[in-house]
């Protein structure tokens, strides 16, 4: 019944779907583990408020994902969170997006954060959230260009980038902006570790949007995923040991 | 009722009609599910060029506001719309993709566009490490190390000056980087099935809902 | 005195506006392919296998290119393209194009105008470019695996594929011998999709794509990948190449440019050092 080389696949996807589910219960009922701080979150406060001292506008981009992808989840999480500092100092933001399909969903978010700021009259249709182009290069020249006559004082990119975490970082430091990035993506790690003021390695993003919203599914999530990789990096460890040793059990175990 | 249904339950519904088929046919021999799960397959190509032709309704009536009510820029509105029609009428009237017509346009304007960008990164990457790879403290100082092992290494010159270079260079991106990179990927992989929990759970709504 | 004047010079030289430093690297780019340098360079062991991996195809094998990307990016790993089209187009080995992305439909056709692979080869015989089909290679990379003809009806220009010679033996992944990646965007669904069937994958991948797919060679899924631009420079070399070949030129280019980098780099920690010590920083 099962197809061969996928019955541990599935026995692990179920271990994470009952994990998930076990963990965001138990979160509800209030029983969540701390999360270690994370620099870069305290930096996004700082950055706008360097903003709104310097009278100039914050940044934000969640990247090139699709509203599905998990990276982009955490991004709208960033995103509420800095369009409602945004809102509270009255700072302007410019957000832009990649994705035609994540920009009703950011337009929602900014509209709801500046509302629950009590700032709905700063909230203003296609001049926050801006769409330049599906084309990933041609949205890259867009923000290049925002960037060059808006020179913002602060920039936070949280989602999927690739090689245009190069492009905008050094348009970002060209006009002297505290840049905030994190991603999961591996090409784009490196390029936002030359060009970031403070960066938020793979699953570090995930951390960040449950320590902002101290939501319980969040939380949840987080312990989780925390769970998932003890069981992975586990089966890994034990494998090279037993391999070592000269067994390959888990290698036949990982193709049944 | 007919909104939560319409906004909520329909969504969810769809969801899992086609997330339970393809899921399941991934990892059982079921002749039915795989059955299924390629009708859903085809249906998802119809979505896919649906969006497609949505998207571009939604450009052009975008640009037609911003040129109607003239906006900041609304003259790249005249430009964009221009654009489009001009690359459909090359796409249908001179016959398709593989018309001489449409890939010319395609490799001496989009192509060269592309590549002007792209050819950028050369000149950032230089301004960039010229501006980080400075050993303030340790940790920059192993960053730059490991940054400059693999890009000597690659370069015809290192392995002029020890030809044991290219080896190290191997032996770092194919044991030390891969380390790394298998870790990275364990956890975002693990955050994107926790993800896709959370909306098989409905506590993730994300895209599915408006409103 | 002095000192403070060092410091001052390299303080000056810290704070160089990036514009110089930029057409200092034009000049490195545009210098060597005016005035080559045909700098020697060594094959790596990854180009040798891929080379050695397609000369030991069985004539009449099927190779399928099916690779997305976008065309810019194309520059990079197109080198190692264009030198397999070239080892192959000599040879009985039928190719098929599978476009996973639109830019593919104009990628693939001119690799295979500049290899001159059209001159030598019958289309509908020796090769043939299938149609693209939306929805994302997660959804058409199963069903190209499972049935080709069921998922492609007809070819780039309209023609059914029953009428096309090519396909009288090549009907799923049974009939696929080698499976190509020119470019990177789609090695994930490759190896999701592809691999489990067993049909040995090569990919010309960018350079900053290579450690990270390692774990796909490491654990059999990929046979092997090539390196960039260098591994399409080396690529070139073993199947025979012109010096104006596009790897072959940028070797020079980038010859000059990471020793260019280099030099930088040691300047700016030198500068940062000596203005350390100063107490400027």
């Amino acid at each position: 019944m099962f197809i061969k080389g996928r019955v541990v696949d599935f026995v692990v996807m179920v271990v994470l779907f009952v994990a998930t589910w076990i963990s965001i219960y138990l979160a509800h009922r209030g029983k969540t583990r701390e999360i270690r701080s994370i620099p870069s979150l305290t930096a996004v406060t700082e950055g706008v408020k360097r903003a709104a001292e310097m009278g100039r506008p914050v940044f934000m981009s969640a990247g090139f994902g699709g509203v599905g992808s998990a990276t982009t989840m955490a991004g709208f999480a960033m995103l509420d969170v800095v369009a409602s500092e945004c809102a509270r100092l009255e700072v302007p933001l410019r957000t832009t997006f990649a994705s035609s399909e994540t920009l009703g969903a950011a337009e929602m978010i900014v509209a709801e954060a500046f509302r629950r700021e009590g700032r709905p009259d700063l909230y203003q249709p296609g001049k926050q959230v801006i769409y330049f182009s599906g084309e990933q290069y041609a949205w890259v020249a867009g923000i290049g260009g925002l960037m060059a006559r808006e020179r913002p004082a602060c920039a936070v990119y949280m989602g999927t980038f690739f090689s245009e975490a190069l492009y905008f970082g050094e348009c970002g430091a060209r006009v002297g902006a505290l840049q905030i990035g994190g991603t999961t993506a591996q090409l784009a790690l490196p390029l936002l570790a030359m060009t970031m003021d403070y960066l938020m390695i793979g699953e570090e993003i995930y951390a960040v949007a449950a320590t902002i919203t101290k939501d319980p599914v969040q939380m949840g999530s987080v312990t989780a995923q925390d769970i998932g990789k003890i069981i992975l990096y586990a089966i890994s460890v034990i494998g090279v040991i037993l391999m070592l040793a000269g067994s390959d059990i888990v290698v036949k175990l990982m193709n049944t | 009722m007919s909104k939560v249904l319409y906004r909520d339950i329909m969504p969810y519904l769809l969801f899992i009609i086609c997330f339970i088929p393809t899921l399941f046919s991934y990892y059982f021999n079921i002749p039915l599910l795989s059955k299924l799960t390629y009708e859903l397959r085809g249906w998802s190509t119809l979505i896919g060029v649906t969006a497609m032709f949505l998207g571009l309704c939604n450009i052009i009536i975008y640009n037609y506001r911003t040129i109607k009510e003239r906006k900041a820029g609304w003259q790249f509105g005249v430009y964009t719309i221009v654009l489009v029609f001009s690359w459909i009428i090359a796409g249908l009237y001179f016959g398709g993709l593989a018309s001489p017509a449409y890939q010319q346009m395609y490799i001496y304007i989009k192509a060269q566009c592309w590549s002007a960008q792209i050819g950028l990164l050369t000149f950032f990457f230089v301004s960039a490490a010229f501006r980080t790879f400075r050993a303030k403290n340790l940790q920059a100082l192993v960053l730059l190390i490991f940054a400059f092992i693999p890009f000597i290494g690659l370069a015809p010159w290192g392995e002029q000056i020890w030809p044991g270079w290219p080896a190290f260079s191997s032996w770092i991106l194919d044991n030390v980087a891969m380390a790394g990179s298998r870790a990275i990927v364990i956890a975002a992989s693990v955050g994107l099935v926790v993800m896709i929990t959370r909306i098989v759970l409905r506590y993730e709504k994300g895209g599915l809902v408006r409103g | 005195m002095k000192e403070e004047v060092s410091e001052i010079t390299w303080s000056k030289l810290l704070e160089l506006r990036p514009e110089w430093l930029w057409l200092i690297t034009l000049i490195l780019i545009i210098a060597p392919m005016i005035f080559p340098i045909h700098a020697p360079f060594r094959i790596n062991e990854s180009t040798l296998r891929v080379y050695e991996f397609v000369e030991n195809l069985p004539e009449g094998s099927v190779v399928v290119s099916g690779g997305a990307g976008n065309y810019a990016f194309m520059y990079e790993t197109s080198a190692a393209f264009i030198a397999f089209l070239n080892q192959i187009k000599n040879r009985d080995i039928k190719l098929i194009i599978f476009p996973l992305h639109p830019d593919s439909l104009m990628f693939e056709p001119w690799a295979i105008r500049v290899a001159g692979f059209d001159k030598v080869k019958e289309y509908g015989k020796d090769w043939v470019i299938l149609n693209y089909i939306p929805g994302g290679s997660y959804i058409t990379l199963p069903a190209f695996m499972q049935d080709i003809k069921g998922l492609c009806r007809t070819d780039l220009y309209g023609t059914p594929l029953d009428e096309l010679p090519i396909f009288n033996n090549v009907d799923n992944y049974e009939d696929i011998d080698l499976w190509v990646d020119c470019g990177a965007n789609s090695m994930w669904s490759l190896v999701r999709y592809v691999a489990p069937y067993h049909v040995p994958i090569i990919g010309f991948v960018h350079s900053a794509y290579y450690p990270m797919f390692q774990p796909f060679k490491a654990a059999g899924l990929v046979y092997e990948f090539t390196n960039g631009i260098r591994g399409g420079a080396e690529y070139e070399k073993l199947v025979g190449y012109t010096p104006w070949n596009l790897g072959t030129i940028t070797m020079d280019a980038y010859n000059l440019y990471s020793i260019y980098v280099l030099i930088l780099v040691i300047l700016a920690n030198i500068g940062t050092q000596i203005l350390k010590k100063g107490g400027c920083v």
